[in-house]
């Protein structure tokens, strides 16, 4: 009876173990992809959704933290697309291209120069409307 | 509103773009026959304008960013079918130099606010200016951003029952009708005022610097 009541307990303890879950605490390189609006106000708790190279669904998908970052880690070489909206229809579609030692080839800063921006697109609207004039003015003569 | 690739089906972008190009076409031809040449000097600096306009963000309460658009001002002058090319070209720039905005998004993004916005803005207006003309040079600004923002939030909110996976997983924009209507055309409501106030500033300082025309009718095309 003895023996039974321990063999018992042993089937227990190890169904007891079968659900407990382990963790470990490390630190790793991961890929971060920061999302702003251009008055840097951070793209903060929108969802998103990741997709490794060939993936046909999403690999992982979750909400930007406070910062408006994304962060995961590559398992494996190759484009990972990582998509990202709000319900107001705003949001970006990234590619990061990982390399066999599972990291981004190239890492990409925010472009600045808003203003200089601006005034590239103006000048090439004056430059679209002077042509569409010279158009116009020669046909006419 | 600038919607990035990936938001929209093919479903929806390679029809839009094909009633696009044909509307593209049609109002070329319009505006080139019937356009005021002497006018195009100031449709380029309204166009300027939008597009400064559209460039510059203002951020809104709730995390999000809005932008004015000078859709009205460019649809009073000029009429629909300027305020449509103007748009597109405008798009068009932002979304191949800047990134602003997709290349498969532009046909809904030129048709909802070029066209859609630009007639509402010249409709509001010409049923309004006999009995009061700031009025309704308000509500064509508020018109050019109140119906736009209707169309596109059905344009993404469409997106899920257009193309969605056999576990019925969104493919492309997630969110459905329910969500995008008020999320995109409630702050629209209110974006409209300012663009309303705009519409009537702007319009005002050109009639007060130019006339009403170099010909003393209106330069809108026909």
């Amino acid at each position: 009876m003895r023996y039974a009541i321990c063999l018992l307990a042993l089937c227990f303890a190890t169904l007891a173990v079968a659900h407990e879950l382990v963790h470990t605490i490390s630190q790793d390189d991961s890929v971060v992809i920061t999302l702003a609006y251009p008055d840097h106000g951070a793209f903060s708790y929108e969802t998103y959704e990741i997709f490794g190279p060939d993936d046909a669904s999403p690999r992982l998908t979750g909400r930007t933290d406070a910062y408006g970052r994304v962060k995961f880690l590559p398992d494996r070489a190759g484009r990972w697309r990582i998509r990202v909206f709000s319900e107001d229809g705003h949001g970006a579609d990234v590619t990061v291209e990982i390399d066999r030692k599972l990291r981004p080839k190239s890492t990409v800063t925010a472009p600045g120069g808003r203003i200089g921006r601006i005034a590239i697109g103006v000048a090439i609207i004056f430059c679209v409307f002077g042509a569409v004039s010279f158009f116009l003015r020669s046909r006419t003569k | 509103m600038h919607i990035p690739d990936g938001f929209i089906t093919p479903k929806m972008y390679l029809p839009a773009y094909t009633i696009a190009a044909g509307l593209w076409i049609y109002g070329a031809r319009r505006v080139k026959t019937r356009l005021n040449e002497r006018a195009i000097p100031l449709v380029a600096v309204v166009t300027a304008l939008v597009f400064v306009l559209m460039m510059i963000v203002v951020p809104l309460p709730g995390g999000t960013s809005a932008h004015a658009t000078g859709i009205g001002i460019l649809a009073v002058l000029f009429g629909v079918w300027v305020s449509f090319l103007s748009v597109s070209m405008v798009l068009l720039i932002q979304a191949l130099l800047f990134g602003i905005g997709g290349v498969t998004a532009l046909p809904i993004g030129a048709l909802a606010m070029g066209l859609v916005g630009g007639a509402a803005a010249l409709t509001g207006y010409s049923s309004l200016h006999r009995l009061n003309e700031r009025a309704a040079l308000f509500t064509a600004g508020w018109l050019s951003v109140a119906l736009p923002a209707l169309v596109l939030a059905a344009a993404l909110g469409l997106q899920p029952a257009l193309a969605h996976r056999e576990d019925g997983t969104p493919l492309f924009f997630p969110f459905g009708l329910e969500i995008t209507l008020p999320a995109v055309v409630l702050p629209h409501l209110l974006i409209g005022i300012p663009e309303g106030l705009l519409t009537v500033f702007v319009y005002g300082l050109i009639t007060r610097l130019r006339g009403r025309s170099a010909n003393g009718s209106t330069w809108r095309t026909p």
